[in-house]
Parts: structure tokens; sequence; C-alpha cells
């Protein structure tokens, strides 16, 4: 008897210590219940501030503007945010003036400074391993070519950026396979393509300059081939690229893609819908934004516009746990913009006001 | 710069020999008591208000651009960075909304619409007059809340008059400046040349560090705030007789800048922008008031050329020729009546312009105006002007004002004034052309402006008194703003009201053994957008960029040759976006000292000046930093040389 109260005594101790030592293991500093939500990048207006994170709840149906100051016991985003971009437990934000890169967690905690001083007007990031990959302008940027804009190599556990690419041409979004890092480039009708053992760089030719990419489940991309003043074209669309052999093995034809910096290009969580932003004038001669959607079993374009008449628009989102489509407007970038939330069939939901010059969103889990 | 120096010389050049044959025969000097070279502005405008910033005052802030001195002694809100970006908000509008005259040429910029302020000169002009309100009938395109004079006297020199002065003041300011009268009374040269250079590394409170390890504000240094501005203004006048006479005026600026950084940025300073401007203003003038119809026929031109950051590739420029003519008469029966035409032929040189779309543009103006005196205390004017603009519709423009004089004794008098004007505004060239945003669709600008006012002027030859009181109401439809629909544009997006108070008093009076002088001005204004076409756009609610409260006085106190000047500017809170955010209010103070020792025909003065005096925080655009107390030293020396 005296040996099975002991035998019991020993297993309860094992089961406790198991327990706590289980409970420590599960224990999440970033728990979903908190962190899951829509996170709305509002760029702000340039140089005079204004930027902001919008927190949108789409289970309680609850917008917090103003979130990253109300995680920051109200300290201003001082820098415009160009994109925001998370990997593992960390959210980068890409800022332009001041040029720098803000780590914060997700709790939008800022508890270090951002990077500065080694990059300039950067766009867009993404990460490979403990790199983050991060497109800039470069200083003073010559806004017919780009001849001096690059790539910034950057260690995320070091903090610093080991190493430039030069790559002239306006780098703009960026995907990665097989690999290879995919750059857009929004001032030469090029996608650049760098080996990221090698550092080699070659390009795949497109029938207009081109901003930003989705990746589909084999790795390939679908990449927004846009007109701008600079560099105008009748062959705006999307293309299609193969990653295996680095070639535009599609266009697919769309009037209008939006020329805009930010979410311009979304697909929905199975990748069977791409949701492009354009803009086009109407019968008055009113330019009035809208969203097209891409079947992409179908390979085409729906003849009807996902929904249209959006004044103002400059990105959109779509919700990867419902479905939801998420189309952004503002007019003015001292004022509050729109997320219109649409069902995945088009129809309306309804109007949210958020912060200055929505361009892009974050969902975190 | 190179065309700049050698424009500048050959100018010179020309000024000096047109008057050095004739330097050995001088007469008398003959002083005509018209001000503003180029026209009495109250003549045919009776119910408007009019203003000037006299002699002194401009002399007090001759340093920098013009904003100097309309921030000091005027109640116009000016939204100005320290390294020389200002634009003006005259009663709450736009900068596009200002028209800036310098004798028949609007100095806006074609392309933009307005003026940088910092880049003209105070020191160039012996005359600033501000015309409140609506004016399109008289100043064409872009004069919905107010004009601008720059003027310069007619002095018909005699002899030789030189005048120079040089500054020196804290953080790196720097101003030298001439002005040379040559003359026989008939034939005369003046030449004005200024430089002016400022460093701009002033120490001020950072806020915005966005150092989240060591929180807080850091005394930080202002950099890549420079600027360095050139100027040149070159007059040859010859006057037949006492009723016709030639004017001529060359005004060439070169103008350098760096784009100030915002505080973040400056405290992580890796470099900046730089904006230079080159302008050449040319105007000429002919005048005959021999018989009952009078005539004046002017001819300009102007190149105006801005280049970004030394991008050769991105420059932005136009060229202008003006022409003008205009016949007046007065009738005895107390009617008189003006009418002209002014033409121009535009050709812009814009990077971002198709020369498929826009390849030059041509304005035609047709104005008539009048007055009529009904008895000697009762006036009434008359504006009518038609614009016409290549593949442009201008609308009809009138405005018609009144004013009577109630005299209440030999030493006072009340005057009422009134009026009513509609404004308009052509879209600017980039609003129409630019790139594939350019909008030829847009509507013009257009404003209804109601004034009623009244002054009461004292003067009993020691103490001299005006008080003044306005009230105004303007109604600005079709306002146009660059907005993202899609990719950005310009569009008419607002309707936008602007009313309010203004009140304004000017006193000397003897104190002791003192003579003293004082000025207080006082506005409230409200602005608000009445209409929108944003869906979720902000109506009804004080406007961005305006104080609803501004206020401005000085004192001055002299003693034979001694002087000390005060003066001090209150500016509200203003709104600076759609969320609440604010800049608090502030008042700035300044004062000095100065001497004037006279030396048969020379003159020298010495000045010494403390600005913001009380080290006012403060912030005219949120998030860039404004310099605290400084110091300025000046020597101005006068030489006259008159038979």
């Amino acid at each position: 008897m005296k040996r099975m109260i002991n035998y019991f005594v020993m297993l309860l101790i094992v089961a406790v210590v198991f327990a706590s030592c289980n409970e420590t293991e599960i224990s999440d500093p970033f728990p979903s219940a908190e962190i899951e939500g829509c996170y709305i990048v509002n760029y702000g207006n340039f140089g005079s501030g204004g930027a902001s994170i919008s927190k949108y709840d789409y289970i309680t149906d609850k917008m917090t503007n103003f979130y990253f100051e109300a995680q920051n016991g109200g300290n201003e985003l001082l820098s415009n945010i160009q994109y925001a971009y998370s990997v593992e437990d960390s959210i980068y934000l890409i800022g332009n003036a001041v040029d720098q890169l803000i780590t914060v967690n997700p709790f939008f905690e800022q508890n270090q400074n951002g990077i500065t001083g080694e990059m300039e007007n950067p766009r867009f990031c993404i990460a490979d391993g403990d790199y983050l990959y991060i497109s800039c302008w470069g200083a003073n940027p010559d806004y017919e070519d780009m001849p001096n804009s690059y790539i910034a190599k950057f260690n995320r556990i070091t903090n610093t950026t080991e190493e430039y690419f030069d790559l002239p041409g306006g780098p703009e979004g960026m995907a990665i396979a097989n690999g290879k890092l995919y750059v857009a480039l929004n001032y030469i009708s090029k996608v650049a393509v760098i080996n990221l053992q090698t550092e080699a760089v070659s390009y795949i030719e497109t029938p207009a300059v081109t901003s930003y990419f989705v990746q589909d489940s084999n790795d390939n991309l679908y990449v927004t081939l846009v007109s701008t003043w600079s560099d105008f074209s009748n062959e705006t669309g999307i293309g299609y690229i193969n990653t295996s052999s680095d070639e535009l093995e599609s266009t697919y034809d769309l009037a209008g893609v939006s020329s805009g910096y930010g979410s311009i290009i979304q697909a929905n969580s199975d990748f069977s819908k791409i949701y492009v932003v354009t803009s086009a004038y109407d019968a008055n001669w009113n330019l009035t934004g809208a969203v097209s959607e891409f079947d992409v079993a179908g390979k085409k374009f729906n003849d009807n516009q996902f929904v249209s008449d959006i004044s103002g628009i400059s990105g959109l989102a779509v919700n990867p746990k419902n479905s939801d489509v998420y189309v952004f407007a503002a007019q003015s970038v001292t004022s509050a913009g729109l997320m219109k939330i649409y069902s995945s069939a088009g129809n309306f939901v309804q109007d949210i006001d958020v912060g200055a010059s929505p361009i892009g969103t974050l969902f975190l889990e | 710069m190179r065309r700049f120096v050698v424009f500048s010389l050959f100018i010179l050049a020309f000024g000096f020999c047109g008057t050095a044959q004739e330097s050995g025969s001088l007469l008398d000097t003959i002083r005509i008591d018209e001000i503003v070279t180029y026209g009495d502005l109250r003549k045919y405008q009776s119910g408007a208000k009019i203003e000037s910033i006299s002699a002194a005052q401009i002399n007090l802030a001759s340093e920098g651009g013009i904003e100097n001195v309309l921030k000091r002694f005027s109640p116009i809100y000016i939204k100005s960075n320290a390294s020389g970006l200002s634009t003006i908000r005259f009663r709450g509008t736009s900068p596009n909304h200002t028209s800036i005259n310098f004798g028949g040429i609007n100095v806006n910029s074609l392309t933009l619409g307005h003026s940088n302020l910092s880049n003209i000169p105070t020191f160039l002009f012996d005359k600033i007059s501000l015309q409140y309100g609506s004016s399109s009938a008289v100043n064409g395109s872009g004069a919905i809340g107010g004009a601008l004079y720059l003027g310069l006297s007619n002095n018909w020199t005699n002899g030789v008059k030189v005048s120079a002065k040089t500054t020196i003041g804290s953080f790196g300011e720097f101003l030298g400046g001439a002005k040379f009268f040559i003359g026989n009374g008939k034939l005369e040269s003046v030449t004005r040349l200024i430089y002016y250079e400022k460093e701009n590394d002033f120490p001020f409170n950072n806020y915005y560090t966005g150092d989240v390890e060591n929180p807080g504000a850091v005394r930080d240094i202002q950099q890549g705030a420079s600027l360095n501005n050139m100027g040149l203004l070159q007059e040859i006048n010859y006057k037949f007789n006492e009723k016709e006479f030639f004017k001529s005026s060359f005004w060439v600026e070169n103008n350098w800048r760096q784009v100030q950084p915002n505080m973040q940025s400056n405290y992580y300073y890796s470099g900046t922008q730089e904006i230079s401007n080159e302008n050449i203003r040319v105007w000429t003038e002919y005048t005959n008031d021999v018989d009952f119809v009078r005539f004046k026929a002017g001819a300009g031109y102007v190149n105006d050329m801005q280049v970004y950051d030394k991008i050769e590739a991105q420059i932005i420029g136009t060229e202008r020729i003006i022409g003008e003519l205009q016949a007046t008469t007065d009738f005895d029966s107390g009617l008189g009546l003006k009418a002209g035409a002014k033409y121009k032929y535009i050709k812009p040189n814009v990077h971002a312009y198709s020369d498929s779309v826009i390849d030059y543009e041509q304005h035609l103006d047709i104005y008539f105006s009048s007055f009529y005196k009904v008895s000697r205390n009762l006036k009434f004017t008359l504006n009518l002007r038609q614009m016409f603009v290549t593949n442009f519709s201008a609308p009809f423009t009138p405005s018609l004002g009144a004013e009577y004089i109630l005299r209440t004794g030999d030493k006072s008098f009340f005057k009422f004034t009134s009026a009513i004007a509609k404004s308009y505004r052509v879209p600017t060239f980039n609003d129409r052309y630019w790139g594939t945003q350019g909008n030829p669709n847009l509507e013009p600008e257009s404003g209804k402006n109601f004034e009623f006012g009244t002054k009461f002027n004292f003067d009993d030859g020691g103490v001299n008194t005006t008080l003044g009181v306005n009230l105004f109401y303007m109604d600005i439809d079709n306002w146009i703003e660059w907005r993202n629909f899609g990719e950005w544009r310009a569009e008419n997006v607002l309707e936008v009201v602007s009313k309010g108070v203004e009140f304004q008093s000017t006193s000397s009076f003897p104190l002791g053994f003192l003579n003293a002088s004082f000025t207080l001005n006082y506005t409230f204004n409200l602005v608000e957008p009445v209409a929108t076409i944003e869906e979720n756009g902000l109506i009804n609610r004080q406007m961005n960029y305006v104080p609803k409260q501004m206020g401005n006085g000085s004192f001055g106190l002299h003693y034979k040759s001694l002087r000390f000047f005060a003066d001090g500017q209150y500016t509200g809170k203003r709104f600076t976006d759609d969320f609440g955010n604010e800049l608090p209010s502030n008042f700035i103070a300044n004062c000095g000292v100065g001497y004037k020792l006279n030396l048969s025909k020379h003159q020298l003065d010495l000045t010494f000046a403390s600005n913001n005096v009380f080290n006012s925080d403060y912030q005219n655009e949120r998030y860039y930093a404004m310099p605290g107390r400084y110091f300025r030293l000046g020597v101005k020396y006068d030489i006259n040389i008159i038979k």
C-alpha cells in the first residue's frame, strides 16, 4: 500500500511538473485572440506625417484607427509607411521620410529604433531565411529612368544591411521563388531575376513596366503590367511568369491597371481568383476606380468588373478567412480614407473610415 | 547661373551707358506723387480694401523675401518653413488665389499657379500694396482672395543717389544690397542689386526624433535648409514731358534653396534635395496723358524656369510675351472711363507636358472700368472683364463698388465702402496638361465676394489716427485640388465659404519729446468647405492651415536720430489635417534700435534687432522647425549727389 501511495505521489509530482512544463512551452506571447485581424497601412502625407495603422477585427467588426499610437504610448509613426511585412514574430514597416526600416512585434509595439541611414527611398521587402531584401529607389531619384536604384540585403539577426545589389529601373514589388528573387521594375519594361545563390542578375522582358506580384501554389508569378507617364504602354494587364523557365509565358490584357503604389493586385486564399485595381474615365470624363477579377482556372478576366465607380481607389485586400474583399479609397492625403467591404460575390457590405491614404494590409493570426 | 550673370552684366552695362552720356547736365529732381508705378489702384475700385506696407516697415524687414514683411505687418497668413518656401493664404484662400502684380505682369507661376514669396526680395521694392478680397475684374484670373502689388517709386533722379545696405545675422544670414539712381531729371537709370544667403543652421527642440530607445525631445541643429538668392532690377525711364513718359523694368532673379527636412529626417539627416529658380521679368510701358483721352501701352516678357535637384531633364518652365493697350478719360461731370485689352502668348517648357497636347496658349483679356462721382462724398465704380483662353472658357467677371465719405469736422471723417465682385481662376497649366493626369475638363474656379468696410480718420496735425473695420463674405465654387482618383489629378472638388471681420488701426502721435507710431491688425476668419465631392470628406469645419484668429501690432519711438521699434504677431491655432491635429497658437515678437547719422550728403543708418525675442518654440508647418531667437545687425549707407 505504501509503495502504491509512493507511486501515486510520484505520479502526481511528475504530472504536475510535466503539466507546468507543458504550460510554459505552449505559452504564446502573442495569442491569436488578441492578434488576429486585418491591419491597414495608412501611408499619410509624404514628408508631413499622418501615417498610421488601423486594426480591423473582422470577427467583432470593430475598427481601431491609430492603433500604432495606442500601442506605443501615443507616439506617432514618424515615417510614411510604404509597406508592411510579417515574418515569424516580427513585422517590418518600410518607412519614407524618414527612410527607415521599423521593426515591431505583432502587437505593433516598437521596442527598438528603426534602421536608418542604410537605405534610401525604400519601397518593399521580402524575407528569405535570415535576410530581408528591400527594394530602394536610392537618394534623390531621377524619375525618368531611376538609374541609381538598388536592392538592400538586410540581415534580420544582426540588424544590419550586409550588401547592396545595383538594380537600375526603379525596383518595386518582389517575390521569391525557386531560390530567385523576382523584382518588378517600375521604370524599365523588365522583371529582374536575382539568383540568391550566385547573385547573378538576369531580366525578363515585359510589354510594359511592372509593379507587383502574386504567387501561386506552384511558385509561379503573376505580375501587373502598367502604363505610366514616363513609360507609356498600351499592353497593360497582368503577365504570367514561369519561374522554372523564367519566361513570361502569357499576358492577359486589362485596360487601366492602376499605376499607383500599394496593394493593387491580390489573390484569394485558394488562388482561384486574382483581383486587380484599375482606373478609367467614364462617359463624362470622370476618373473612377474599379476592381477586375481574374479567373485563374479559366485564365481570363471576367467581363463584368467586380466593383466599379470607386472614387480615389488606393488598394485592396482579400480576407483569407472569409474571402471578403476590402477596397480602399482616399482622395486626399490629410483626411480619413475608406475601407469598402464587399463579399466574395461582389455585394457591398459596408464602409468604414480608416486613416489617411490606406494603401495596403497585413493579416495576422 | 551663367546666363544670369551674363544677363545681369548686360543690363548693368546698358543701364550705366544709358545714363552716362547725360550725367554731366543734371537738373533738379522732380518727384511725382505716384508711388506705385503702374497706376492708381483705388481710382476705379472705390469699394475695395487696399492697404500699403509703409516704407519704414519695409526697411525693417527687408532681409529675405516679402513673406517677412507680410507676416510682421499685415493680417495675412503665410504658411512657411525656414528654408525659403512661403505661400500666401489671403482670407483663407489657397496660394493660387492671390495675384502678385509687378507692372502688367502677374508673377505667379503659370505651371503651379502661385509664387514662393521667399523668391521675391523685399529689398528690391519701394512699396508693397495689398488688396483684400476679389479683384479678378481688375487683375484677371486668380485674384480671388486678394492681390499684392510690388511697387517702384517714380524718382526722376537728377544727379546721383546711391543706397547700400548690408546685414549680418544669426545662423549664417547675410544681405548685401545696393540701389543706384542716376539721371538728369528726364532720363533715369535705377539699378537695384541684392544678394541674400542664409545657412539656417539654427538650434531647435526636436520633438519628433522617433528614438524609442531614448524618448523625449532633444536639442537639435537644423540641417539642409540653406538658401541663396540673387536679384537685379534695372529701370530705364524717360520723361518726354510732365504728361508723357516711358518706363521699363528688367527684373532678374536666381534663387536656390535646399528642401528643408522635417524634424524626424533632420535627426537622421543624410542629405536633402535642392530647387533652383531663374526668373526673367521685363515690363515696359509708355504713358501719354497729353490729350483728353489718355493712352498707355505696355509690353512684357517673362521667362520662369525651375530645376529640381539639378536634374535638367525635369525642367519646369514657361515663357510669356505680354502686350497691353489702355485708354482712359475723365469727364467734368464726375465720370471716368477706362478700357483696354491685354494679350499673352505663353509657351511652356515642362518635362511632363506632351507637345501634342500643348504647344502654346493664348490669353486675351478685354476690360472696362469706370467711376462716377455723384457728389463730393459719394462715388461708384464698375469694372467688367472678359477673358478668352485657347480651348478654355473663362467667365465674364463684373465688380461694383461704392464709397461714401461722412465728414465729422475739420479734422476727421468716416469713409464707408462696399463692394460686390465676381472672381475666377483659370486652372494652371499643370492642372490641365501635366502628363496623363492633366484634366482638360476642369471648370474655372469662380467666386463671389461681398465686402463692407468703414474707416475713421483723424488728423489734427499732431495726432494722426486711422481705424478701420471690414466685414467680408466670399463663396468660392469649383475649388480645384489635386486628389487621388485612382491616379492623382486636378479636379473641381470643393465649395468653400470664407467670411470674417478685419480690424486695422494706425496712429502716430507725439509722446513728450518723442514721436510715437502704433499699428494694430486683427482678423477673425472662418473658412469652411460647405460642399465636397469626397464620399466621406469633411465639411463645415475650419480648413487646414487657416487660423481663425490672427493679429499683429507694432510700436515705434523716435527721438531725433535714435529710434526704437517693437512688433509682435499672434497666430491662432490651425488644423493640420482632417483628424483634428492642430498647431498651437504662437506669438512672435521682434524689437530693435536704430541710429541715423547725417553727414552732409552722406547718411549712415545702423540697426540692431532681435527677432523672436521671446524665443518662441513654434512651427508654421507641422514637423518643420523654425528658428528661435536670432539677431541682426544692419548698416545702410545713402549718398545723395543731387543738383
